[in-house]
């Protein structure tokens, strides 16, 4: 601990942390660690739906974020970095297993993946606040290619044009997809909401 | 403006402004309205979506067991380890040497049992004993002391009695310290100590 600064409650600061995990320090790596497992595997169980599978793949995403923290030079924010690393590695992921990222054309629509483009009966009508778990749970029915973009954009805060960078598709296919994916979901949070008003 | 024509505009319009045209139609129309209305409590739950959920602690472990077989961090037992070390519990320490106790325990009774040293001792003390009456013995613990050979129930009882006691210590330590090592070392080290105890009562159990 010579010569290594602390924040308060005896541990370390991010900066600190990336600058001695540089060096090999094992406190270092767990450190950054801990400030990030939770954000990096909540987007890996998002965009899998598959807890053993999101375990994997967050552990690969600190793999290589740790093989590579000496190249790191601070221009970005670290989490920034660290981010679109998970996000590449649950992209390389999901293309490995053979899932469409994203359709090649947009009129490519299954019968089964196509919303419904009923206009809302009322007694569905989603009332303008949507419970997490339920949205959590309808996030995780989707089609791996709507699943991807909805989660990158609507809940990561990516823009179309870094979507399409990472996915491989063009800007115009991102939004598209986007909001296909709010219209999957509207239809299966309008059907749970349904299953749950007919239980007795 | 039609339904129809609305929807052609309605992905760009949920997360932007709307326009007098658009505006107008809503107003109009409790379908689309209520479209809209559904579409943008969606993205705003979205947002609002915590990343709170935490990985199973393996997931660390692995990390930091690759990490130092590629030799990205240094060992355990170096400077970043030392803080959790100073932490650690202080019944980790005895943990170990416990451990050994059951090894010594099990091979000086195995020894003495195979000379007939002690045979008349053990007989005197294990006769008497049920194989259910073992405090803290699990349904597997009990079905085989009750195919162990009499004369040597007392002991093997005392070793599993023991080495399950090291267990519960080792399993609670490694929930409250994932991460530590030694702790996990240790635990398992005590399966396998109960392991030996099977396999040697196993092999002394009446025919």
């Amino acid at each position: 601990m010579t010569g290594a600064k602390k924040t308060q409650g005896d541990k370390l600061s991010e900066a600190e942390a990336i600058e001695r995990a540089k060096l090999g320090d094992a406190e270092a790596f767990e450190t950054l660690y801990n400030l990030h497992k939770r954000r990096v595997y909540s987007l890996c169980l998002r965009m899998t739906a598959n807890a053993a599978e999101a375990e994997d793949l967050t552990q690969e995403a600190f793999m290589q974020l740790f093989r590579k923290i000496a190249t790191f030079r601070g221009e970005s924010a670290f989490s920034t970095w660290l981010h679109r690393m998970a996000v590449n590695v649950v992209l390389m992921q999901l293309r490995k297993k053979g899932l469409a990222l994203v359709p090649l054309e947009d009129d490519i629509e299954s019968e089964e993946e196509t919303p419904k483009k009923d206009f809302g009966a009322q007694d569905l009508t989603l009332e303008g606040s949507i419970d997490r778990l339920r949205l959590q749970n309808a996030i995780g029915k989707l089609p791996p290619g709507y699943r991807t973009i909805f989660v990158l954009h609507d809940v990561e805060g990516y823009e179309h044009n870094e979507i399409a960078e990472m996915v491989g598709c063009s800007i115009g296919n991102s939004k598209s997809q986007l909001h296909k994916a709010r219209m999957k979901l509207r239809d299966l949070l309008r059907t749970s909401r349904a299953e749950k008003a007919t239980k007795p | 403006m039609t339904c129809i024509e609305f929807q052609e505009i309605l992905a760009d319009m949920i997360e932007g402004e709307t326009d007098a045209e658009h505006a107008a139609h809503l107003r109009s129309c409790a379908s689309c309205s209520e479209l809209v209305f559904d579409l943008r409590a969606i993205v705003s739950g979205a947002k609002s979506l915590c990343a709170d959920t935490e990985p199973n602690p393996r997931v660390w472990a692995n990390i930091q067991r690759t990490l130092e077989a590629e030799g990205i961090i240094r060992p355990a037992t170096q400077a970043g380890a030392t803080l959790t070390r100073a932490r650690r519990p202080a019944r980790l320490a005895w943990l170990g040497m416990g451990v050994a106790v059951v090894l010594l325990a099990l091979g000086a009774f195995l020894y003495s049992n195979h000379y007939g040293l002690n045979q008349q001792v053990a007989e005197s003390k294990s006769l008497a004993l049920p194989a259910s009456d073992v405090p803290g013995a699990t349904a597997d613990d009990i079905e085989l002391l009750s195919q162990v050979a009499p004369t040597a129930r007392a002991a093997y009882a005392d070793n599993l009695r023991t080495v399950n006691a090291f267990i519960r210590d080792a399993e609670d330590i490694v929930a409250q310290n994932p991460e530590d090592d030694e702790a996990r070392h240790f635990l398992m080290q005590a399966y396998q100590e109960r392991a030996m105890v099977y396999a040697s009562a196993m092999d002394r159990s009446t025919p």
